[in-house]
């Protein structure tokens, strides 16, 4: 009966040490993690399937193996192990695994004693975790990390040196700037450079001086945006009293050349003609200069504008001491010009006894020439007059047939003794023109006389008049001596007269074509002239029919 | 010296299952074909089975034996006898055939696991021998870890020459566990079938 119990308990022992050698079977295998079992001599004993398909090593190879065998730093497993000893414990320890095929793959090791119930220990297990995949991923991390940092490393050393180079660039452009600066700020003329915002940007020291500008609020100084950078513009930023004579523009109608005059005593404001051209009066402190605009190009970008200030003031009052001199004079010769003139006048008339022949004609010779030099000191004074601001006009509404009636009148025999073709080319009506008659007619009679005079006998004078739009045109065309090319832009000067005619010594006094521009400015018109020395010239002005 | 090539087989398997000593675990034979399948692969394994069939022996079927199950002990010596004659092999072989009786023996395995301490390892080896065959038993004379020597005797156990070749290898390769030695030498100073009382197997170690 005892036995058959024993027999019982052992076969029942037995059946479970099966079950429990079964369930450790599927553990192993099932488990996906490599887990081997070393004694405390460190001598491995058992392994799972993980291990084994880790490390390609089967319980042959292993089984009795020292553990330090599987690891390729001796050194380190054995500090491992002490600590394990140690603290009971080792995790993820990053180690080298040298697998049966002989390369080594990189593990996490983990290991943990195992204790009996008398707490001795018994062994040990290890676990490794195969980290070669993360590994590689860190090394290739690592590598993009240290490739990236190297390109940045790049980038930044190039655009350090793009910065030196930027550096070295500004200091350049600093030091050609402080150059332009000096060379503007030692320029002994004004200057004054407005940038395309219409802002002063840069005054050399005379501008500071004679403008009284000053650095402060210097980019508050905008200039009006709807200017044509006149220095008119400029009156709003400059505290001056001063006036502006435009004396050149470009295509853009935009001035290139201005006369300033700036009052050393404010002058009152002045009732000025619709048509006037501003006429520079000065007096004595009145600062005269000539202004030059001129675009500001940094290579093909303009930046602004620069004006340039030349000090005409010495020039102007010496030709205002001219000026006087020669009223003064032709003042004190007309009066005895006249009483000579009257003289011969009556002599010749017979008021003193009557006169042969031969005293007639030398008389007439003395009248002659008395006259011109009336009508050069006549053209004198009314220069004189022009430049002083005293050539009085008297502007009315008048029909320029009335002017053009005039001018044939009192050249039909001049023309006639000289047996030239004169054309007049006009429309049917002419309009009325808001204008100074005389003055008008005086041009004409300049303009007409100085055809005559440059045409030779038989030659050919067309008078055209045209209405353009709004202007009313006159050209006078001859086939004359003409006017060497390089000479026709001094036409309009005072006592200009062209080579060719003073070769050819005929009379004048080179004011006639002055007195002409002068008087057209006057009516808000312009003055153009066409000619090719030795086939003809046609001169001509415009005034504005409303 | 074993010299198993001049032996006549079937005369042999004959004398060994007249001569059976007693019963022995079924995961002893279940290891040896499995440690041939290992080494010369299934082909391997059919020479064996075919070799023992020839001299009238046939195989029982491997997979139907029991890890615990009780077999006659001269089934296990009789295929280690076949196996050795087949492949030549001489006693290297057979000792290198015991040293992985410990890494696949699954009741060596289950002990193993025990095995603390040498001291400890040879007490628990002795106790459990019984728990693994049927007959025999182990007396460790002699246990100097500071001499690093064992004597182990073997007594009640005529199996075969080859057994002891072969127990030699295991015993070797625990003490190698136990020790944590890689460098052990082991010697069967006394032996059953050259007349001695005991079969006795002296270990040393560095």
């Amino acid at each position: 009966m005892k036995n058959k119990k024993n027999d019982f308990l052992l076969e029942k022992i037995t059946e479970d040490v099966r079950e429990l050698e079964s369930y450790i079977k599927e553990l192993s295998i099932f488990l996906p993690l490599p887990v081997c079992l070393v004694t405390p001599a460190n001598s491995i004993i058992d392994i799972n399937n993980a291990f084994k398909r880790l490390s390609g090593y089967d319980e042959i190879d292993i089984i009795g193996q020292q553990v330090d065998f599987l690891f390729k730093d001796k050194e380190k497993i054995k500090n491992f192990l002490i600590e394990l000893f140690q603290r009971g414990t080792v995790k993820n320890k990053e180690i080298e695994f040298i697998v049966k095929r002989g390369n080594t793959i990189i593990v996490n090791f983990s290991a943990a004693l195992r204790k009996d119930t008398n707490k001795n220990i018994v062994g040990y297990f290890l676990a490794l975790a195969d980290i070669t995949d993360l590994k590689k991923l860190q090394n290739s991390l690592e590598d993009k990390v240290k490739e990236r940092t190297e390109e940045l490393e790049k980038v930044q050393k190039v655009l350090v040196d793009t910065l030196d180079e930027v550096k070295a660039a500004k200091r350049k452009i600093e030091k050609e700037r402080n150059k332009t600066a000096a060379i503007i700020s030692n320029f002994s003329d004004p200057v004054i450079v407005v940038d395309n915002e219409w802002q002063i940007m840069l005054f050399n020291p005379a501008a500071k001086k004679i403008f009284h500008l000053s650095d402060k609020n210097l980019a508050q100084r905008i200039i009006s945006k709807d200017n044509r950078f006149s220095f008119n513009d400029f009156k709003k930023v400059i505290n001056i009293d001063f006036e502006v004579k435009e004396l050149e523009t470009d295509e853009d109608n935009k001035p290139i050349i201005e006369e300033v005059v700036l009052y050393s005593k404010s002058k009152p404001a002045k009732d000025i003609s619709p048509f006037s051209v501003t006429t520079s009066k000065y007096e004595e402190g009145d600062l005269v200069y000539k202004v030059i605009t001129v675009p500001v190009y940094d290579k093909d970008i303009c930046f602004g504008h620069m004006k340039i200030f030349y000090d005409l003031t010495r020039e102007k009052m010496i030709d205002k001491l001219k000026s006087e001199f020669i009223s003064i004079a032709a003042h004190q010769l007309r009066t005895p010009l006249s009483a000579i003139k009257w003289s011969i006048k009556m002599t010749l008339d017979g008021d003193v006894g009557k006169l042969n022949k031969e005293q007639k004609n030398i008389l007439l010779k003395g009248y002659a020439s008395n006259e011109r030099v009336i009508n050069l000191i006549n053209d004198m004074l009314s220069v004189s007059r022009i430049e002083e601001g005293r050539f009085g006009y008297s502007f009315a509404k008048d029909n320029f047939e009335d002017v053009l009636d005039v001018i044939l009148k009192n050249f039909d025999s001049q023309i006639k003794s000289k047996n030239i073709k004169f054309i007049v080319q006009k429309p049917k009506k002419l309009p009325t023109i808001y204008m100074d008659k005389e003055r008008i007619i005086l041009v004409m009679q300049i303009l007409l006389e100085n055809a005559v005079k440059y045409t030779p006998e038989f030659g050919k004078i067309v008078l055209n008049i045209n209405i353009n739009k709004k202007l009313l045109e006159v050209k006078m065309k001859d086939n004359g001596i003409g006017i060497p090319q390089q000479e026709q832009t001094k036409l309009f000067s005072k006592f200009f007269r062209g080579t060719n005619v003073v070769r050819m010594q005929a009379e004048g006094s080179g004011l006639g074509l002055f007195i002409v521009k002068n008087v057209i400015d006057k009516h808000s018109g312009k003055t153009f002239v066409a000619s090719e020395e030795g086939k003809g010239t046609e001169i001509g002005f415009t005034l504005p029919i409303n | 010296m074993l010299n198993l090539q001049s032996i006549d087989l079937k005369k042999e398997i004959q004398e060994l299952q007249k001569n059976d000593p007693g019963k022995e675990r079924g995961t002893d034979i279940k290891f040896l074909v499995k440690y041939i399948r290992l080494k010369k692969g299934e082909q391997g394994f059919q020479k064996v089975k075919a070799k023992l069939e020839k001299c009238g022996y046939k195989l029982p079927d491997i997979t139907k034996i029991d890890d615990m199950e009780w077999i006659p002990s001269s089934l296990p010596t009789i295929f280690m006898v076949a196996s050795a004659k087949v492949f030549h092999w001489e006693e290297k072989e057979i000792i290198e055939w015991g040293k992985n009786a410990a890494a696949f023996h699954a009741v060596m395995r289950f002990f193993i696991k025990y095995f603390v301490s040498l001291r400890q390892t040879l007490k628990k080896m002795s106790q459990n021998w019984r728990k693994n065959y049927s007959f025999g038993d182990i007396e460790i004379t002699e246990c100097d870890n500071k001499k690093k020597k064992i004597v182990a005797r073997l007594k009640n156990f005529k199996k075969h020459p080859i057994t002891c070749l072969y127990l030699q290898g295991t015993f070797s390769k625990i003490v190698e566990i136990s020790t944590g030695s890689q460098d052990v030498k082991a010697e069967e100073t006394k032996c059953m079938f050259r007349g001695d009382p005991y079969h006795e197997f002296v270990f040393n170690w560095e």
